[in-house]
This record gives C-alpha cells, sequence and structure tokens, in this order.
C-alpha cells in the first residue's frame, strides 16, 4: 500500500515501499523502521514529524544508504528516479550522492571538516557534478553565485575561511549551498535547524521554502517539531516508532487530524491561543516503547487514549480516508 | 588520615577494582610485573650459582642442565646473572621512581597550592630540566656522580622529577578549584582533612599510571646507563651490562645477550601493559 | 618566549657540571697532565678564581662567540671536533625520522583501517614492543642479522666519516624503535577521525573512500601525529647515544659518551649545550607547525 498525492508515477523522484531497517544491538534487533510506504513528487515538500527514537533519522539516512555498520536492510524498496537505491553498486550510489541526491544534516559545526577551507570544500563538490569540466575561475564565480543563493553575505572572503570562522548560521548555509550545488532532484534535511537559534531558524527554513520555489527541488524535512513542518512543507508524514501513523496536507493535518497521536502532538506545540484559553501543554503520557520487541497490534495503542480491544490485536494498515490524506488507524476501518 | 581511607572505599572505587580485574592489559601485564617482582625479591633463594663469581675453565658454554642459560666469558652462570640482574633493576627503577614521585609530589603539588611566584619559579625550574631530552638528563646527572648503582638511583630520580611535579602541581590545581573542595572549605574543613580526603584521592590516578609507564622507562634507561659503563658497574650483574659484555661474543655466544635481553624486554613490557591498562580504566576516553 | 629563559637556565646546569664534580675545577678542566704551573695557567684563563656569575658569563662568551678551547685529551680544537660530529647525529637523526615516520603512519593508517583484525593486533603488538625493547637490543638483533649473518652491511664504523651503507643499520634501528609511538598515535588518531561528522558529510557527498581516507581523515588525524613527532626527534637525539656507541658511529652522542670517561668536560659540556640548543630548536619548530597545520590554533 503506497501514498501518493498524484496517480501519475512519472512524475514520482522517490517512492519507498515497505521499508523495514533493523539495528542489530546488545539486548536484540531493534526495529527502528519497520514498514514504511511513502512517496514525494517533484516539486514536492515532505515533512517527517516524529518524537526522538519514531525512526524519522534512520529513513532519512536510509534513502541515501548511510546507515553504520550495524544496520540490517530487512526488506522494502527505496526507488529514486526509477532506480532502487537498494539494490544500486557502490560506485553508482557514489555517483548519486551529492549530485541528483543530497543531504543536509543537524550539527553544522561538526559536519564542515575542520582543516579546509570553505572554497576548498565546495570545490570538491561541484567537481562531482556541475562544475566537472570548470576552469577555475569559473568555479570561482559558481561558487560565489551559489553563496549569494543562500544568502551568505561577503562570499568571496567566506570562500576563504576555515569552518570554525564562521556562525552556525552561516556553516548551515554552506551545507545547504553544497546540497544545492550540482542541482539535485531530492534533497533531504536531517533537522537542519535543531542545532541553532531560533532566530536563525527561521531565515534557515525560509531560505529552503525560497530555494525549492525557485529551483523545483524536491526535499524531505525531517523534524521533531510539527510548527517547523508546517513552514516548509505541503506534505506531513507523522511517524511514531518505525511506522507512520498520518499522511496528510499540511493544512489537513493541522486542521483536520485523524490519528489520535497527531492530535496529541497537535496539542503539544505551545501556542499564543492556548496560553489565552489556559489549556495546558499536553504532554502524551507513556513512554517510547522497546523497538526490540514492540507492542502487538498497533504500536500506538499502550498511550492511546482512544485504544480498543482490536488494537492489541491488529497493526493498522494505511486508509486513505480523503484524497491525499491516509491514516493508519483502527478508527477508520469502516472507512476503507 | 581516616578520611583518606574512607574516600577510597567508595562504591565507584569499587567497580573501578572489578574492571580493572577484567582487564587484559592489567591482568597480563600484572602477571609480567608480579613475576619480575618475585624474582628480584627471591633472588638469593631461586639463584643456583654466585652472580659474581665464575670459574673461567666453565667460560662460554652453551645452555646446558648445569647451566640452563649457559655461561658468560668469566665462567658466571647466566641464569643467576639474570636472576639477580632482575633485584638490581628493580631496586633501581623502584628506588629511582619513588624519588621523583616523594619529590615531585611535595614540591610540585606545593607549588601548585600556593601558586603565586613560588609556582612560576618551580615550573621554571622544571621546564629547564625538560629542556633536556629524557635519557641525557639521566646521562648527565650520571656524568657528574660517577658510576655506581646509587648514582644511578639518583639520575633516575632527577629525570622522572619534572614530570611528576608536573602532574601533581596539575592535579593539585584543578582540585584546588573545584566545587567541592570550594564547599568543604566554606564549610570550614581543615586543610589537612581537605588534603587527605580531596586532594590525594584525586591525584592518585594520573600519578599512578604515569609511575607505571615511568618504571617501565626508567628499566630501559638505567639498562642503557649500564650498558655504556656509566651506571652499576661490574661485576654487579645487570641486564644491560650484561648485553654490552656480549658485544664481543654476539655471534659465539649468543646466549650472554639473548637471555637477559628477553627478560628484559618482557619486564619492560608487563609495566608497559600494566600502564596502558591502567590508563583505560582510570582514564576512559569514549570510543567509537 | 618561554625559549630562550629555559635555555639559559639549561646552560647555567651545564656551565655548573664542572662544580658539581668533585675536586678543583681547576684542576680538573686542566686536565691529567697538567702541571701546577698549568693549572695556575687555567685558572688564570677561564677565571675559575673569580666569583660564579663572572664565571658563567665568560662560560656564555665563550659559547655564544664559539671560542670553545681545546680538547683536554686530544687537543684539538674542540669545535673540530663537535661539528663534523653534530652534522653526523643531524643526519642520522633525520634519516630515522624520516624512517619512523614513514612505517609508523601507514602501519598505524592500517591498524585503524582494520581495526581488531589479525593486522590490527600485530601493529600493536609491534608498539608495544617498540616502546619495550632498548635501543641497544635491538641494535644487537640488527647487527647478529644483517652483518654476521647476511654480511650485508657493515656493523661498525671504521673512521670518521660515516658512508651511506654505515648509516643504514643505525638509522634502521632508531627508526623503527622510534615507529612504535607514531603508529599508536596515528592507529587513536584516525580512528578518532573517522568517527566524527564531517566523514559522514563526505560520504553523503559521494567522495571515493581512498580521498575520504586519506585526505579527509588523514589531514586531521596527522595534527596530534606532528607533536609525537617532535617529541619523538628530541629521544632520537637522545638514544643516539646508545645507538652510536654500539656502532661505533662518530656522533655527538658517542663523542659525549667517550668524553665522560676520559674525563674531557669541555667537549662534554659544550657537546650538551648543543644537544640541547637543537632540542629546543625542534620544539619551538614543531610548536610553530602545528599551529600552521591546525587552523583552530591558527589565529590564537
Amino acid at each position: 500500500m503506497t501514498y501518493s498525492i498524484q496517480e501519475s508515477r512519472t512524475d514520482e523522484v522517490l517512492r519507498i515501499s515497505g521499508l523495514k531497517i533493523y539495528y542489530k544491538g546488545d539486548l536484540g534487533l531493534v526495529k527502528a523502521v519497520d514498514g514504511v510506504s511513502l512517496s514525494i513528487n517533484r516539486g514536492s515538500s515532505l515533512a517527517i514529524v516524529g518524537e526522538s527514537g519514531s525512526g524519522k533519522t534512520t529513513l532519512g539516512h536510509a534513502i541515501m544508504r548511510l546507515l553504520p555498520y550495524n544496520a540490517v536492510i530487512a526488506g522494502g524498496e527505496i526507488i529514486f528516479n526509477g532506480r532502487n537505491v537498494l539494490s544500486l553498486s557502490k560506485e553508482e550510489l557514489r555517483k548519486l550522492r551529492g549530485y541528483r541526491l543530497t543531504m543536509v544534516f543537524q550539527e553544522p559545526s561538526a559536519a564542515l571538516n575542520p582543516v579546509f577551507k570553505i572554497g576548498s570544500f565546495l570545490r570538491d563538490v561541484l567537481k562531482k557534478g556541475k562544475g566537472a569540466s570548470m576552469s577555475e575561475s569559473e568555479l570561482k564565480e559558481e561558487m560565489i553565485s551559489l553563496l549569494r543563493k543562500v544568502r551568505i553575505p561577503s562570499p568571496e572572503e567566506v570562500l576563504n575561511k576555515y569552518p570554525h570562522e564562521l556562525s552556525g548560521g552561516m556553516k548551515q548555509r554552506v551545507l545547504i549551498a553544497a546540497a544545492i550545488a550540482n542541482g539535485p532532484d531530492l534533497m533531504i534535511a536531517d533537522e537542519p535547524t535543531s542545532a541553532l537559534d531560533v532566530s536563525v531558524q527561521a531565515q534557515i527554513l525560509k531560505l529552503l521554502d525560497e530555494l525549492r520555489a525557485k529551483m523545483g527541488l524536491s526535499l524531505i524535512f525531517i523534524t521533531h517539531n510539527l510548527g517547523v513542518a508546517a513552514q516548509v512543507s505541503d506534505q506531513i508524514a507523522v511517524m511514531y516508532a518505525g511506522k507512520i501513523m498520518e499522511l496528510a496536507p499540511t493544512s489537513s493535518i493541522f486542521e483536520t487530524p485523524k490519528h489520535p497521536y497527531t492530535s496529541m502532538l497537535l496539542k503539544t506545540i505551545p501556542t499564543i491561543r492556548r496560553e489565552l484559553k489556559k489549556e495546558g501543554l499536553a504532554a502524551i503520557p507513556g513512554s517510547l516503547p522497546d523497538l526490540t520487541s514492540p507492542p502487538p497490534g498497533c504500536r500506538f495503542h499502550p498511550r492511546c487514549p482512544m485504544a480498543m480491544e482490536d488494537c492489541r490485536k491488529v497493526d493498522p494498515e494505511p486508509i486513505e480516508v480523503e484524497k491525499g490524506h491516509f491514516v493508519s488507524c483502527l478508527l477508520y476501518r469502516d472507512k476503507a | 588520615m581516616s578520611g583518606f581511607l574512607e574516600s577510597l572505599l567508595t562504591p565507584q572505587n569499587k567497580m573501578l577494582l572489578r574492571k580493572l580485574r577484567r582487564n587484559k592489559n592489567v591482568l597480563l601485564g600484572g602477571v609480567l610485573v608480579l613475576i619480575f617482582i618475585a624474582i628480584a625479591i627471591l633472588s638469593p633463594i631461586i639463584s643456583p650459582y654466585s652472580p659474581t663469581s665464575g670459574n673461567l675453565s666453565e667460560a662460554l658454554r652453551p645452555p646446558s642442565s648445569n647451566h640452563p642459560f649457559g655461561t658468560d666469558y668469566l665462567g658466571r652462570d647466566i641464569l643467576s646473572r639474570v636472576i639477580w640482574g632482575a633485584r638490581i633493576s628493580l631496586v633501581v627503577a623502584v628506588g629511582g621512581i619513588a624519588i621523583s614521585i616523594l619529590s615531585g609530589a611535595i614540591i610540585g603539588g606545593f607549588a601548585g597550592y600556593i601558586g603565586g611566584a613560588i609556582d612560576d619559579l618551580t615550573m621554571g625550574v622544571v621546564n629547564i630540566l625538560l629542556a633536556f631530552p629524557d635519557i641525557l638528563l639521566a646521562l648527565f646527572v650520571a656524568a657528574v656522580t660517577g658510576p655506581g648503582l646509587e648514582n644511578v638511583i639518583l639520575a633516575i630520580g632527577v629525570y622522572n622529577f619534572p614530570q611528576f611535579a608536573r602532574i601533581a602541581r596539575g592535579a593539585v590545581i584543578s582540585v584546588k578549584t573545584s566545587d567541592y573542595v570550594e564547599a568543604a572549605r566554606a564549610s570550614g574543613e581543615t586543610k589537612s582533612s581537605i588534603f587527605f580526603r580531596y586532594v590525594l584521592p584525586n591525584s592518585m590516578s594520573p600519578i599512578v599510571v604515569h609511575a607505571t609507564l615511568r618504571t617501565a622507562a626508567s628499566i630501559l634507561t638505567a639498562a642503557g646507563l649500564s650498558f655504556l659503563g656509566l651506571g652499576v658497574q661490574p661485576p654487579t650483574p645487570e641486564w644491560g651490562a650484561m648485553i654490552s659484555e656480549a658485544l664481543y661474543y654476539l655471534d659465539a655466544a649468543p646466549y650472554m645477550w639473548v637471555f637477559p635481553g628477553i627478560f628484559l624486554v618482557l619486564t619492560v613490557l608487563g609495566f608497559n601493559l600494566l600502564g596502558d591498562g591502567l590508563n583505560d580504566v582510570l582514564n576512559p576516553r569514549i570510543k567509537d | 618566549m618561554l625559549l630562550i629563559p629555559t635555555l639559559l637556565g639549561a646552560s647555567i646546569i651545564i656551565f655548573l657540571m664542572i662544580h658539581f664534580l668533585p675536586g678543583d675545577p681547576a684542576q680538573i678542566l686542566a686536565g691529567p697532565d697538567a702541571t701546577l704551573q698549568d693549572i695556575q695557567n687555567m685558572r688564570i684563563r677561564l677565571g675559575l678564581d673569580k666569583p660564579l656569575p663572572v664565571q658563567y658569563f665568560l662560560f656564555m662568551e665563550r659559547l655564544l662567540t664559539w671560542n670553545l678551547g681545546n680538547s683536554l685529551v686530544s687537543g684539538f680544537p674542540i669545535t673540530s671536533l663537535i661539528v663534523p660530529r653534530f652534522l653526523n647525529t643531524l643526519k642520522l637523526a633525520l634519516l630515522a625520522i624520516s624512517i619512523s615516520l614513514a612505517i609508523g603512519i601507514v602501519l598505524g593508517i592500517v591498524a585503524a583501517l582494520k581495526r581488531n583484525t589479525t593486522a590490527d593486533r600485530i601493529v600493536m603488538i609491534f608498539a608495544l614492543l617498540g616502546v619495550s625493547m632498548p635501543v641497544f637490543l635491538l641494535a644487537v638483533l640488527l647487527i647478529v642479522i644483517f652483518s654476521i649473518k647476511l654480511h650485508i652491511l657493515p656493523a661498525t664504523v671504521i673512521g670518521s666519516t660515516p658512508s651511506i651503507r654505515h648509516l643504514v643499520l643505525p638509522s634502521l634501528t632508531l627508526g623503527l624503535i622510534g615507529a612504535a609511538p607514531i603508529a599508536r598515535m596515528t592507529r587513536s588518531s584516525m580512528i578518532e577521525a573517522l568517527s566524527q561528522e564531517y566523514i559522514k558529510t563526505s560520504e553523503a557527498f559521494g567522495f571515493s573512500i581512498r580521498k575520504i581516507i586519506l585526505v579527509h581523515a588523514l589531514r586531521n588525524a596527522l595534527i596530534p601525529v606532528v607533536t609525537v613527532a617532535g617529541l619523538n626527534f628530541g629521544y632520537l637525539l637522545a638514544g643516539a647515544v646508545i645507538t652510536e656507541t654500539v656502532f661505533a658511529y662518530p656522533g655527538l652522542g658517542r663523542l659525549i659518551v667517550d668524553s665522560i670517561f676520559a674525563r674531557d668536560y669541555p667537549v662534554v659540556q659544550f657537546g650538551l649545550m648543543m644537544i640541547v640548543a637543537l632540542f629546543a630548536v625542534v620544539n619551538t619548530v614543531v610548536d610553530v607547525l602545528y599551529a600552521l597545520i591546525n587552523p583552530r590554533v591558527r589565529l590564537e
């Protein structure tokens, strides 16, 4: 069962089917991603939202096969531009990375190699794709124009600087510049703003949105913050314990959330309206399940206020309750 | 003083002991070191012959049932000399390190505690000593004092002193400025109590690790000095000196240098393993 | 800079050497064959009747004007003894450190990449042996293998100009022993570098494994290795003392040892002073080098 907004498959840049990723841990097999399916069309932006431990980071890393050595791909497919990433050779995968498929990570300070200048890094990235046959001066111009695209002031000077001479926000812009340098088909952003100041966060989010619009970039944005997700995405997938609970256009998620987990997540966003109405911040009771032996049936049932008898036995399949709005919850099984 | 013992018997320390027992380096190194110490202590008892008297008519015999390690150019039993050599090395290394720890800890610790001009002066002296590459410092002392066992001990003591002074000073300074010491001082604890309950236990682990590793280096240095002829004098059996004596007989009588060589390497190896293991356990780093 | 006062302090200690020795300094310096008149001349010439600070000043003057006087034993000017031998030792040390770096860095990288496999364990054992083996034992071993058994290399140097063949065994001895700490440091440093986030970035951008390891990671990993190598150079200079003795290599180390036995103290003093000065220079160079290759330190 797959999600998609439009039926046309040729417009799809990424389709994940039944992906299962487990980690070999000391205490057993950790089922970090246990049967995830989704797809993204060109030019659209999908946010994957979940608490830490929901599997969203694993999912994001898996698309580029950037998983640690103890990860096992236990099933499923990742079709990118018509080819299954999971069955590519190392060489083919390498060619794809940094060129058609790029990623931005959470900690900009740690992500840049401290002994190389920014210009040196960007040159290496460009040589992979766009700049393969450029001369030095062309490369330099290209790098400067890239840095301008991500709104870095004095780009010429920045090229000569080392990472530690830049602020967190600037570093992240550099990494975004590198990610868009070769005009990728898909960019994955894994919590790119979580390590930054709130004011800088807003700037980066705005930048990502602009780039998406200008370049027709497809974006997967991973975050734990629904509010942030709202600003950058036109679709949101809510993940819990390795499975997608709900996937819908952003507005639908906020206006008509179907899954109990989604509703509870929404209540945890502090807003002024709630302050005024004196609605308390609801913390979701209970804790994340042990992913080495997840609860039978629906993963969320131990914490779900609407849990029914069957929830303990049946793991719900995704159901399209409205056009483009999918839920995995037994509450809606009559609407299949 | 009882505060010191109390602060040692914490549950964390008991955990440490357990970890120590399980660490491979500590075990292997510990076994080698214990064997070495045992040989050194028991040498009068286990040595089959006298290490210094030899029978020239029996010179340069290869290993046999009478002389399991053979005899050297003066007819002395090599096994006995190797056994007694352990004792000499132990005395020199332990004696020297003891001197440097005591002097280093006292002077360095005091400098760290007092701070100010005395601290600067002390560190200046330490830096001057560190301007000499390791062994040359020992060589210098040996040159000035002349050969002989006691002088080697002094040389080892001097050449290890700067590092222990630094460590002690560093430990004292970091403890002095730490929160729990401030709290203790604020609540009126006496200086000696603070010293025994906080300063001493916390400075111990770097000193212990360093002492073990420096013992290894010191045994090598002492052997080197004796090899050159500047250390322990003949007929006293010392492993380095024995190898020096073997230089004319390298091919003819390899047993003259092979056996002391093996013992030397194994002993130093033991201390190095032990030191590494202690370092891993007492100063853990986050590994990948 | 701390360099100058420290060097001055060291020179004071070396200068005081004569006075630490038992006996009359003038007599010691005049040598074993001196007559009472010689001793008195020496006393006046070196100002040994003057107060210590003045003597020290005279000592430093001689050192800095390169007017070192003559050897007590051979009568030759000390400069003609020290300089060629110093150069020989320098040759030996440079060759040895090159060997140490070449072997140590390669082994360290291999061990880091093949972590916890047999190859790694072998490298670690080699490293452990390197720090546990005395220089003279390794020297003896190499002599036995290459000179005695295989007859391909000379064991000792005859004359005072060593040829290339004479350099092989001594530099190999020092080089192998020096390789051990470098291998260890490289290994742990590479492991640390490879576990950093920026390596994940490099992977995410699809750079080749060779580039990631040998450029992105190694460039970071080598930073602490430089410091270790620099320190090592100091121990190399010191270890050269023993190596030169075993191989009868005409270097400064052996000169110092021989002079100690011959009670040729001026040679000992000036020889030691040269090595200490070289050591200090090397340490300073290492500091500067470290600042150059570690961009984070550069601005400070």
